[in-house]
């Protein structure tokens, strides 16, 4: 346990060294909140949208290129090397990436309060809602972490990745609902949504973020079923895997 | 001689990427899907709030297949301009500076998607849906060479600043990240720092504002100002390109390569 609490303390410390990252993600995340800032406004759109959307944009850009990672270890065969140490390998990348990803959406929900309260005012929300949310968020960049894993396991057969990363990316923006709550969605489309794990990844903490509530229990025991899902499949695909694995060399 | 040497230069890249046909088709299916899911997205935000500074869901349509029209055309036969900075990082750019050909149009040419062709036809499907096709198809045939002409003048612009920054190709991708962002959202909605900056730094107002608003007003002075900040833009790029060329030091990469 206490190796994959370093492995997360790494991925944690290690994004600090990455200021220039940072910096781009910090203006990125500006640049696009004032952007919807603006549209939103052009469309009188209530004041808790923006604050919803800066949720789920946080949450987004605090994911990291975990499946890339998995990618690049398993064709440059490094993979291997894991197999010899003491140390679990989707445990070890998965705990380094929510490392990396705790800092990102820690630094951007405190950077979107001050920029939100600066654009709009203190808004709906109280520090209860901002503990809430960001607890939530937290589960939510754990599940998309799960199945970025599953992406980048899937380079065992598929020679490019990225088009399955774009797709998914866009089915969280869809299903997820990125820019509006999935609850502004015609009664069909929302049925479909919920028949996925996107919405609580993103809908989720952005409605408690808006001061908007759902039910907490059952959303919690939702969301851990997908996780379990996903630990389970990523599991039984690796160790197939590393089973049927022959490597030559020295 | 030219002619002959672009023509070569794309049907190698078509055989090269034809080769493997089932991940072609896969990558082909999954641009279909991710454009339709993001365009439901925006297609539910219209259900709701119907327009936005005069662009309803017919103009956002528009404006992404003008955009797709643009990405895909460059993706497909210049997509080589995507990796300059990681040759100016790693001298690689060193083979291209021995040959004969432009040095510009040899590094565009290098590289081709043809999955790209998809956002092809995925543009002017669009534009279809959104009724331009039809009613404009007359001025379409003069703004969609010019959408092509503007992506390949971003790439062109935001690569050529590897030769001034060292190391910048994740910075190099996320500015074109930010920019497509910025081109890809209702650009009527934009005002104050935001429209100033979609027409200085990064001017995508050129591709997804005065087409499109063009296409709905028919005002000629909007298609004038597309056309006449597309041009300077790409005037623009090219200058800049060769300015950093200027700056590029050689690592003599190609005596190791030949």
């Amino acid at each position: 346990m206490k190796k994959y609490l370093k492995a997360i303390q790494s991925g944690f410390l290690q994004q600090l060294n990455e200021k220039a990252q940072l910096v781009g993600r910090l203006l990125l995340f500006t640049v696009i909140v004032y952007l919807f800032y603006q549209i939103f406004e052009s469309v009188g759109a209530s004041e808790e949208r923006l604050w919803y959307y800066a949720m789920t944009e946080a949450i987004v850009l605090s994911s990291t290129l975990l499946a890339v990672q998995i990618a690049q270890d398993i064709r440059s065969q490094q993979i291997v090397y894991f197999l010899l140490k003491p140390i679990d390998y989707p445990s070890f990348r998965i705990t380094e990436s929510m490392g990396a990803a705790l800092f990102r959406f820690m630094v951007l929900i405190i950077w979107g309060l001050g920029y939100l309260s600066f654009l709009k005012g203190v808004g709906p929300i109280s520090l209860y809602t901002v503990i809430t949310s960001f607890f939530v968020g937290i589960i939510g960049v754990f599940l998309y972490t799960q199945m970025s894993f599953l992406i980048g396991l899937l380079s065992f057969w598929i020679k490019d990745i990225k088009t399955l990363q774009y797709l998914n990316l866009t089915a969280t923006f869809c299903f997820g609902g990125l820019i509006i709550p999935i609850s502004y969605y015609p009664p069909l489309m929302q049925k479909i949504c919920f028949f996925t794990p996107y919405p609580w990844i993103l809908w989720w903490p952005g409605t408690i973020f808006s001061g908007g509530e759902i039910p907490f229990v059952s959303a919690f025991c939702c969301i851990s079923l997908w996780i379990g899902f996903f630990v389970g499949l990523n599991r039984f695909i690796f160790y197939r895997y590393m089973k049927n694995l022959v490597m030559e060399g020295g | 001689m030219s002619l002959r040497f672009i023509k070569t230069a794309l049907l190698t890249q078509c055989k090269l990427n034809l080769v493997l046909k089932l991940s072609f088709l896969l990558k082909l299916l999954a641009v279909v899907l991710k454009h339709g899911l993001f365009l439901l997205t925006w297609m539910f935000f219209f259900n709701r709030y119907v327009n936005i500074v005069g662009w309803g869901f017919s103009e956002m349509l528009a404006m992404y297949g003008f955009f797709s029209f643009g990405v895909g055309v460059v993706e497909m036969f210049f997509y080589g301009l995507r990796d300059l900075p990681h040759m100016v990082d790693t001298n690689l750019l060193d083979n291209y500076l021995t040959q004969p050909r432009s040095v510009l149009l040899n590094v565009a040419l290098a590289k081709g998607d043809i999955v790209a062709f998809s956002e092809i036809i995925n543009g002017l499907l669009l534009l279809g849906i959104s009724n331009y096709l039809k009613s404009d198809l007359f001025f379409l045939f003069f703004l969609l060479p010019l959408s092509a002409l503007f992506i390949f003048s971003l790439h062109l612009y935001l690569s050529s600043i590897s030769f001034f920054v060292k190391n910048s190709r994740e910075f190099v991708r996320e500015l074109y990240r930010n920019a497509t962002i910025i081109a890809g959202q209702p650009n009527s909605a934009y005002k104050g720092a935001l429209k100033i900056l979609t027409l200085t730094l990064i001017p995508t107002a050129y591709l997804s504002f005065f087409p499109i608003e063009f296409l709905r007003t028919h005002n000629n002075l909007l298609f004038l100002c597309a056309y006449l900040g597309t041009f300077v833009f790409f005037g623009f790029a090219w200058w800049f390109f060769y300015l950093g060329l200027s700056r590029y030091e050689s690592s003599s990469v190609f005596s190791n390569k030949y």
